[in-house]
This record gives structure tokens, sequence and C-alpha cells, in this order.
């Protein structure tokens, strides 16, 4: 299917479904939320070796980050994943340290997107849920979307302000759910926190596979361009970059989640 | 649409098994990474094995440039032989512009410690224009470190954990992967260390490395670092530590407010503003670099970027010396050097009368419109030999003259 004929399609899906204005939404509201993202095909600014374009089947995808009090519940049900009981080899030092205690947020907005997660913690979150972590690719393809078009590459001026909405973010995020919302309905992907996906080690750390390799030296070394799919989009640039450092006990208070199924 | 409040106890139920699951697919996810022990010691035989023989091969390079601090930077001396483990360990000394780290003043090789913090911070890129600069040690440029030639530096960055981004650090003095890129990658709240022997003297360079460098280098992530040849340098009467670099705002030149970051318009080497030591007017007025008649100026310049080449000159006094691109060749009686980006030169020059210098990037338009402007104020005895000054001023008419 041509990227044209995907477009329209998604168009005409959007205006069928819930308003997509910016207005900000009630975080309690639309945290609990999710939406469903219909299949394509993406340009991932890395391709995978012998695909051009990434084909994401239809998913669905949490409207907002996972909040504090969402991660709350989870670990009220889950002592396991509480700060004080979680080998520290699924959750480094950081793990929840913006919590005043095990079960008490303190100072931690509620409704505030959870960070100073691992993605043990993320994963284990997700699956507890019935869900899982989305891919890189899913990701990506999510957050492509602009204010109105599936491809907001499309829009004059939205990958400039996605760059933006990433470099001026709060060091302490606000609250989900009134930030930008983009054509599928999904909030938040670009100006609160950086967030987890499933594939992050995988896609960074495989010694077996050269092109892997050589895409890690090119983000810290080479300035990232060589073999790259769009050398403008920093946006991109900045999140493979984020990734490329992470291992999964990295608990840091920029970094949340969001799960998919 | 699903809520997950009401899905909680499902998870519950799961609990303990969805943990064994969840922790297997991250292991292999993450592979070696989660276990991985801390970095391997210098007291280790095979580094120690492996700096014996790097400071062999040096011997049998073929010389085919003309200084001296290039033989003696690829000779191997009887200090050179001193294991690592056997160097005495000192904490380097930093300085932070407009002054420069002070001379090691040492004649033998240390094992200095070096520790470097990344943060992010927004400050005054002009008087009142905001700007967050992506900084090593809070300030742009990043503060000069200062080793001599054959040091082993271990070297630990830290990134704030406030920052949003990763860092990482390629020091351009270091010969290995990504002068320290790839070792040094560090996300918000971790470090990492890494050591390296200086082998080349010179001055040089450090910046952060991580995609998209161009960002990372526009946002002030550079500074200088400066490695003695085993003699030192000559002792001067002042040394000061300016580097150039080129900001990319959304707003024009002194438009006020907190100014982001354009991207086309760095794409397009399109600088609103091109400074001194990360600011206008940071050598300027109060600012200005200070020194007296006879004494003897040694500026440590260095040229971040990330687009423009310096032309760099100081009005009002010509270069005694200049160690070209930083290197090891002297040039001498020169008006403006040039500096590239990703590079760095000393000049020298005595302050032969009073006046005010003026340090430029002499591609003039940056000077006068961009910010790229500083004062070097010499004070003391004139010397009417040098320069008399003004002598006479009268009306001049080469028409009426030719009426006559």
């Amino acid at each position: 299917m041509s990227r044209h004929l995907v477009t329209t399609a998604l168009l005409a899906l959007v205006a069928m479904s819930a308003p997509v204005t910016a207005a900000a939404a009630d975080a309690a509201t639309v945290s609990g939320q999710t939406v469903q993202v219909p299949g394509g095909e993406v340009a991932l600014l890395f391709p995978v070796e012998g695909e051009e374009l990434a084909h994401v089947e239809s998913f669905e995808l949490d409207v907002t980050p996972v909040t504090n009090a969402q991660f709350l519940a989870f670990v009220t049900g889950h002592p396991e994943w509480r700060r004080s009981a979680v080998p520290r080899v699924f959750a480094a030092d950081g793990y929840l340290s913006h919590w005043a205690g095990d079960l008490e947020l303190g100072a931690a907005a509620p409704d505030a997107p959870v960070t100073n997660v691992s993605w043990f913690a993320a994963a284990a979150y997700c699956e507890a849920r019935g869900a899982r972590l989305p891919t890189e690719a899913e990701w990506e393809y999510a957050a492509r979307a602009g204010r109105e078009l599936a491809d907001g590459y499309q829009e004059a001026g939205y990958r400039e302000s996605v760059l933006v909405l990433v470099s001026s973010r709060a060091a302490r995020p606000a609250d989900v759910g009134r930030g930008e919302v983009n054509a599928y309905g999904v909030r938040d992907m670009h100006g609160l926190v950086w967030e987890w996906v499933f594939d992050v080690g995988a896609a960074m750390n495989t010694a077996d596979s050269r092109s892997s390799g050589d895409r890690r030296l090119q983000l810290l070394c080479g300035g990232g361009s060589a073999g790259a799919t769009d050398n403008g989009d920093y946006a991109a640039f900045l999140r493979y970059a984020f990734r490329s450092g992470l291992s999964g006990d990295y608990a840091g208070g920029g970094l949340g989640f969001r799960c998919a199924s | 649409m699903r809520n997950f409040r009401g899905n909680l106890h499902i998870g519950a139920i799961i609990g303990a098994a969805t943990l064994v699951v969840v922790i297997a697919v991250g292991l292999a996810l993450f592979g070696g990474r989660t276990g991985e022990a801390g970095a391997p010691s210098i007291a280790d035989p095979a580094v120690q094995h492996t700096l014996a023989d790097t400071s062999n091969q040096h011997a049998v390079h073929d010389l085919t440039i003309n200084a001296a601090w290039a033989e003696r930077a690829l000779r191997a001396d009887d200090e050179d032989q001193v294991p690592v483990a056997d160097l005495p360990v000192i904490e380097g000394v930093l300085g932070f512009a407009p002054n420069a780290a002070p001379p090691v003043n040492r004649d033998y090789r240390a094992h200095v410690k070096i520790e470097l913090e990344t943060s992010e911070e927004v400050m005054e890129l002009a008087d009142g224009v905001e700007y967050r600069f992506w900084t090593f040690g809070g300030s742009v440029p990043g503060p000069m470190i200062r080793v001599r030639e054959g040091d082993f530096v271990t070297f630990t960055l830290q990134n704030h954990p406030t920052s949003l981004m990763p860092h990482n650090i390629d020091l351009h003095a270091v010969s290995g992967q990504g002068g320290g890129a790839e070792a040094t990658l560090i996300s918000p709240g971790q470090q990492a260390t890494f050591g390296f022997t200086a082998l080349n003297p010179g001055v040089y360079i450090y910046h952060c490395a991580t995609a998209p460098v161009g960002m990372h280098i526009a946002n002030g992530m550079y500074g200088l670092i400066v490695v003695e040849p085993k003699e030192g340098f000559t002792p001067v009467d002042r040394e000061y530590y300016v580097v150039q670099g080129d900001f990319y705002t959304k707003g024009d030149f002194g438009e006020k407010g907190l100014q982001d970051f354009d991207m086309m318009r760095a794409v397009d080497e399109n600088a609103a503003y091109v400074v001194f030591n990360g600011r206008v007017g940071s050598l300027t007025g109060d600012n200005a670099l200070q020194a007296k008649v006879g004494e003897t100026v040694r500026l440590f310049v260095g040229n971040g970027g990330p687009n423009l080449t310096s032309s760099f000159h100081v009005i009002g006094d010509v270069f005694d010396r200049v160690w070209l691109e930083g290197g090891a060749m002297i040039n001498r009686d020169v008006q403006t050097t040039v500096i590239p980006a990703g590079g760095a030169a000393v000049v020298e020059f005595e302050a032969d009368v009073p006046a005010s210098l003026t340090l430029v990037d002499h591609a003039i338009f940056r000077a006068f419109n961009k910010g790229a402007i500083g004062s070097l104020v010499v004070t003391g005895e004139k010397d009417h030999v040098v320069f008399t000054e003004r002598i006479d001023v009268r009306p001049y008419n080469p028409d009426a003259t030719a009426g006559n």
C-alpha cells in the first residue's frame, strides 16, 4: 500500500474516532486509556538490514505514559517490585528514588509519569496488565504521527516542533495528558519523558550483528549520520542516542514508559 | 479502551510467574551488559603490557616534520619505561575560562585523575537572551585540562542526574576509539571511567560526541585539553583560555528571552551568534583580559565550532609566536591565525604599549554583528618609539591645494 493510501485511510479513521484536539485532558481520565493504532509502515532512523520500511501490525497503545499513581498501585500488588525489595540487578540504585518510600509518593505528583523505573520493572508492569512494552518500531511509528497526519513529517514545521518539545522538557515532568496529542489520539510522546521500548537492548548490544555494532559506534563517535535514513530528524537521533546508552537496570529521572498490546 | 485499574487484580494473580518471564526476556535482550563488572584496573598486567609495547613502538616511528616537539613526542625516554602502577598519582587541576589551568610544573610522568561533569543549564548567551546550554563543568567552554606528555590519565565523566540527554566525551588528545567517546557514553545519573596515555603534546579540543553530535557541540559541549611537552612551555606572565563557538537560535541576534536551538539554521551554518567563551560580552567591559606593558601573554585559543572556522586576530598587536593548529610547528610574526572548528592554537605576544587590544574573528561581521569580540587591556608606560599616538591633526583639502 502506498504511503498516500495509508495516510488517506488513517485520516478517515481519525475523523471517525475521538476528537484529537490539543486541549488538555484530565490526567485521571486519559491515563487509563488506550487507543488502537492502525498498522502501517515506517522508515526507522536506523532501518533493520534488508527492511527499508518496518512493517507494524495494528496495536493498542496507552494514551499517556504510566503515572506514579498507576505504578504505585502496581507495586502495592507486587511487593517484589517495591523499592526496598527489588534485586539491584533488575533495578539500579535510582529505582523509584523520587518517591518518599516503598508505598509513599511523597512529593512525586500522582499524575506525573513514573520515572526512575528500570526496563525490567516497566516490562513487569505491562506484563501484569496483560500488555507489554511497545517495540521500538511500534513506538517510532506512533511517534511519527503529526497533529493531523499519520506522517507528521508531511506537516510544515512539525519535525522542528518535536525537537523543541524533546529538548525543552522540564527536569520534573508535568502531569500526563496536558501535552501534545497526535493524530492517533496518543498524548505526550515527546514533551514529558523518554520511554522504554521492548527491544531497546537488542537493538544496540547484540554482538553478532555487525550493523547494530556499527550503529552504536556511529551514534557515539561519528555523530550518527552514516546509515541513518533521515539526517535531519534530530529528535529521532536524540531518542536513538538515549537508548544506545541504556542497560536494563537503569533507572533515571527522565525515563518512563507506556504499554502496548 | 481499557481501564488498567480494573485489571490490577490480574496482575496480582500473575505475580511471581510474570516476574520470572520478564527477567528471562530482559536478560536475553540485554545480554551480558547487565552483569558486567567494573573497568579493568590499570594495575592489570595486560594493561601494563600494552603500555610498554606502545612506548617501544614510538622509537621506530619515522619523523617527517621539523619541530622539536614532534621528535620528543614519538621518542621513548627512560621515564616512559616507568610502569603506570609506579607513577605518582595526582589530581588534575582545571582552568575555568578565561583563566588557563596552571602549568603542570613537573619533570616526571604522573598518573593524573580527572573528573568532569556534564550538565544542562539555562544561562545567558547575551544580555536578556537565555539558552539551554549543554555543558562540561557547568560552563562554556568546559574547563581547560592540562597534563604533561606521557602522563597516564584516568578520566571519569559524570552525567548529572538532572540531565535530559546522554553525553560522552571525545578528547582529540586521545588515541583510541572515538577519543574516549564510546567508553564514556553515560545516561543521566551515571558516570564512566577510562584511561589513556597523553602520547602527543599539543593543544586539543574535547567535545561531546553523542548523536546528533552537531547539536551537542552547538549547545556548548567543548573545551581544551593541553598536553604540555615534556620540558613544559616557557613560563610567561599571563596565560588565558579562550574558546570560540557558533550558536543557532530560533530568534535572531539579540532577540530576548529563552531561545530554542534552531536545527535548520545550524544545518545551513547560518549562525545567530559567534562568541568567545560562551557568551556575548564574556571578554569585554569588566570581563576584559588584563596585561601590563612588557608582559608576555599566552592565549590558549580553541574553536568548538560546530561549523565556523575562526580567523583569529588581535587588533593592535602582532602574534610573536603561534603554535599552528595547536601542534608542533611554530610560526612567527602572525597577524591572523586560522583556527578550524574542532581545532586550537596557542598565540603569544609581548604587550608592547598600553592599549585596549581587541580579540576578534576577523571574518569581521561575526565580530561586529554576532558577538565574536573581546578585549585585552594593556596598561603601563607608553613607548613613543613603538607607537607615537597622534602627533598632529589639521584640515586636509586637496582641491583647495590644487586650485592655488
